[in-house]
């Protein structure tokens, strides 16, 4: 039991390699393409002044974000799957990142719509602190609302999914409509947000989710036992002692941490959730703490490389990396529903 | 002044309302009945995403006269919709992987749409307020465009109401009381989708109708009845109406927009149908 | 130890099942539930595993209600094993009879000296350590029922309780799982309780039969004081000849169902 096998001790090693560089790529690639020895001039302060800025105050610190939240997708998609027993689950299809941004575009425009000098009045970094906040409440009410409408404790798999998509769909409707009502000249930027985009994302957005990223993965390492055994049939759960109502709802809510508040810095990336974990059990088979871990780190390659190739494939403009998860996620999404029995 | 207020203005956009719940309701029906699978309507399957990207992507990218749009979004719908029901389909259609797959092809005509929205700058603001549904400032000149595309499937199908309860019964069934059911299913699905596309291009991505009253009709008519396919077309039609109503309130500086008052309307109501009756859902 | 129900009524939301049914199972021993379809013996062993709240009456297990035990204390007492359990995709045997040591373990805590003894004990038990590092999905059907014997056992309750155990086996892997448990029960004293639909299996293996129909307790005791020509008439409407054997178990021969079409008499004469 002790022993690791080859498959997870080759993807611990081999996965922070990719991942660092593809992170050395994202510093060097760009509008101003950079050499390695820029950067590294760059990173240890030695650089010319331009490409400090560049390196330190742009690329290094959006390549870093893209990373963690796709840590927060894949780990929330992850715990969401073995939850509900269903490959098919992810923050997404359950609800839960539609409810957290509805919850961000509504303190959004009741920020705006404030008369300005207000105390109240937030505006940048200071809304921005409080964004994963109220994504997070309107995340954890979305999937509290499915958890409870789809049967609370006697939840099937089947009922979870299903009532996820319709109140999904009940609240992306919501939300367009309040955006569209909130008026035409700000839907720009928040259409960027909603397609899930990483543009121009800063260090301060970096300190605004690295708490959760602690908290969600403290989380995530205290659930993984009781986890393994809610993969279980509910009645094999109950006569091995689990108090099942109890442990599926915190592991909902580590999973509707994790995602509310990467919903909150990037917007709701979707699809990254649902297919890494897939990978992740395909490459290392058994072992769910291994394949936890292995998801994060996937994860995290995922979102970097899709934002790299988001920014850099059409020059002039920028494919906002949701798009471009969307468009990965979804034939695989497709595969694995032809794969069900 | 009033009656230019109530010929120019109200009017038609009371029949507009009319037409695009009647039409929504009645595909939803259609599809529901002829899929045998109480989640198959047009928002769920991709039929509407599918229809209002295909017309995002002409009007952003080829700036198409919006004459064009209801072709546009019936060919989107049913490209959509078929996909969706082919990529389902797996020894039949099951309710849930009907579901999962429209979810699917939706994300993917929502990514389009947003990168095209991103691209396009300028125009978003107004596209948005297009893919959040409503028939705000809509005139006789857009109801003369999609009435051709909205009425005579919609009487159509009245009128081959009786093909449509065969269609209801055991494939089998159907085909020895000489029906050639997938023909006839091919033609009802077709006249959804157009009907669907029809309401979309005019009113935007309005949800929640399709799905949910073919629900409620069924509580006060047998499917089998000849006249549950118009109640569910006079039904959606009132629906739609009162919701129209409803998002005009003087409540807000603006009009809310449709969408948020069928969700506000339909979601609940599903949830409680899905609740009440999941065992005929999952 | 005993584990006895008094005047239960179980059912679920609002719809019972079992009405007013009072038993007492025998401690160390091997009881069989038999009856016919839908009359309620999943519902009687989920009840007797405290996994279904009796909506009147009470279950007791040593004296003490069901409802007044703590789930992990429980979990030391009863193991339930249901018809279909699911095996999340690609666990291997090993990490899935380790499941069974749950209760014990802590929420971080890993795996004892004593957890690792118990499963390697467990799964030597039911024949399966040959492959215990491989996926569960990839043995055959009476392997994976042994796993999850191995997995039940492993969790070292005295009472196991088992939902058609042989269900979706073939006739040899029937006889496999039916002797491993008869073998458990012998050697470590444990408490077996199974719903079986075959009753020469049951006559055969179990000390004691429990014959239910329509959510009521009909006839138990000894197998060849239950299992009779009348009961099975009346019960599964079959009609059957009982022998008693060598070696004192009932042996049922099934002639037809009671509402058989006989043949008529004057058909008999044309052939």
């Amino acid at each position: 039991m002790n022993r690791i096998g080859i498959a997870p001790l080759a993807c611990w090693i081999l996965l922070p390699l990719v991942i660092g560089l593809s992170l050395l790529l994202s510093l060097c690639l760009g509008a101003a393409s950079l050499s390695p020895e820029q950067v590294f001039a760059a990173l240890t302060g030695t650089g010319s002044e331009h490409g400090q800025r560049v390196v330190w105050d742009l690329r290094l610190p959006r390549a870093l974000l893209a990373a963690v939240v796709g840590l927060h997708f894949a780990l929330s998609g992850f715990i969401l799957q073995a939850l509900s027993r269903n490959p098919l689950a992810d923050p997404g299809i359950l609800g839960i990142s539609a409810g957290a941004s509805l919850a961000a575009v509504l303190l959004v425009v009741a920020g705006a719509m404030l008369p300005a000098g207000a105390s109240l009045y937030l505006q940048g970094e200071q809304l921005l602190a409080w964004l994963p906040l109220g994504a997070l409440a309107g995340g954890v009410l979305a999937a509290a609302g499915v958890y409870r409408l789809s049967g609370a404790g006697r939840l099937t798999p089947l009922r979870l999914i299903l009532t996820g998509v319709v109140c999904a769909a009940v609240l992306n409707a919501l939300m367009t409509g309040g955006l569209a009502l909130w008026g035409q000249a700000h839907t720009e930027t928040l259409v960027a947000w909603l397609a899930g985009s990483l543009h121009g994302r800063e260090w301060h957005y970096i300190w605004v989710i690295l708490p959760w990223t602690l908290l969600g993965l403290t989380g995530a390492a205290l659930i993984v036992k009781p986890l393994g055994v809610l993969r279980l049939n509910d009645e094999q759960v109950l006569s091995l002692g689990v108090n099942l109502g109890r442990w599926r709802l915190l592991v909902l809510l580590v999973a509707t941490l994790l995602a509310a508040s990467a919903v909150a810095v990037a917007g709701p990336i979707g699809f990254v959730g649902l297919v890494v974990p897939h990978m992740a059990r395909w490459l290392v088979p058994g072992a769910l703490l291994h394949q936890l871990g292995i998801s994060a780190l996937l994860g995290a390659l995922l979102v970097l490389v899709a934002d790299l190739a988001g920014r850099t494939l059409v020059v002039p403009f920028e494919l906002p990396v949701g798009v471009l998860c969307a468009l990965i996620g979804v034939p695989a999404f497709l595969y694995l529903l032809k794969q069900q029995p | 002044m009033q009656g230019i207020l109530f010929w120019e203005l109200r009017l038609p956009r009371t029949l507009l309302a009319l037409l695009v719940g009647a039409a929504l309701a009645t595909a939803g029906g259609i599809m529901q009945g002829v899929t045998r699978n109480p989640l198959a309507a047009p928002d769920l399957t991709g039929v509407v995403a599918g229809a209002a990207c295909l017309v995002v992507i002409l009007s952003t990218l080829a700036s198409v006269d919006a004459a064009w749009f209801p072709l546009a979004g019936i060919a989107g719908g049913a490209l959509a919709g078929g996909l969706t029901f082919v990529l389902a389909w797996k020894n039949g259609l099951m309710p849930v992987r009907v579901v999962l797959a429209g979810v699917a092809i939706s994300a993917v005509c929502v990514a389009v749409m947003t990168g095209l929205l991103v691209f396009s700058g300028a125009e978003a603001g107004e596209l948005f307020f297009w893919l959040a549904g409503g028939i705000s400032g809509r005139g006789w000149e857009q109801l003369e465009q999609v009435i051709i595309w909205i009425a005579p499937p919609l009487l159509l199908v009245v009128a081959l109401a009786r093909r449509f309860r065969v269609l209801l019964l055991d494939d089998a069934m159907g085909r020895s009381l000489g029906v050639s059911v997938s023909r006839w299913r091919l033609v009802f699905m077709l006249l959804a989708v157009g009907m669907t596309a029809g309401a979309v291009t005019v009113a935007g991505p309005v949800g929640f109708i399709g799905l949910v009253v073919p629900h409620i009709t069924r509580q006060l008519l047998s499917e089998q009845s000849l006249g549950w396919l118009p109640l569910n077309a006079v039904l959606g039609a009132l629906l739609l109406l009162s919701a129209d109503v409803l998002a005009r309130l003087p409540v807000a500086v603006q009009e809310i927009p449709l969408g948020v008052v069928t969700a506000l309307l339909g979601g609940p109501w599903l949830i409680l149908l899905m609740r009440k009756d999941f065992g005929r859902v999952g | 130890m005993s584990l006895n129900a008094e005047q239960v009524q179980l059912g679920y939301d609002g719809s019972t099942i079992i009405e007013n049914l009072s038993v007492e199972v025998p401690m160390q021993q091997v009881t069989a539930l038999i009856g016919p379809n839908g009359c309620g013996k999943s519902t009687l062993l989920k009840g007797l595993a405290g996994l279904l709240r009796p909506t009147r009456g009470g279950i007791e297990l040593n004296g003490r209600s069901l409802e007044s035990w703590p789930r992990r204390e429980l979990a030391f007492e009863v193991a339930m094993l249901p018809q279909k359990p699911v095996a999340p995709e690609g666990i291997r045997v090993r990490e899935l009879v380790e499941y069974g040591r749950f209760p014990y373990q802590g929420l971080m805590r890993g795996a004892s000296r004593e957890d690792r003894a118990v499963v390697a004990w467990a799964m030597e038990q039911t024949g399966v350590a040959g492959y215990a590092e491989k996926p569960v999905q990839a043995l055959s059907g009476g392997q994976q029922q042994r796993v999850w014997i191995a997995m039940a056992i492993a969790q070292q309750a005295n009472i196991l309780l088992l939902d058609e155990p042989t269900t979706f086996l073939d006739w040899g892997h029937q006889l496999e799982v039916l002797e491993l448990l008869a073998k458990l029960n012998r050697e470590q004293k444990l408490t077996v309780v199974m719903s079986l639909h075959d009753l020469n299996q049951a006559a055969q293996f179990a000390d004691h039969v429990l014959v239910m129909q329509q959510g009521t307790l009909l006839a138990a005791g000894a197998p060849k004081e239950v299992i009779e020509t009348e009961m099975l008439a009346s019960v599964f409407n079959v009609d059957a000849d009982v022998e008693i054997r060598a070696d004192g178990k009932p042996y049922c021969l099934a002639k037809g169902s009671m509402n058989r079409c006989r043949a008529p008499e004057w058909m008999k004469d044309a052939v």
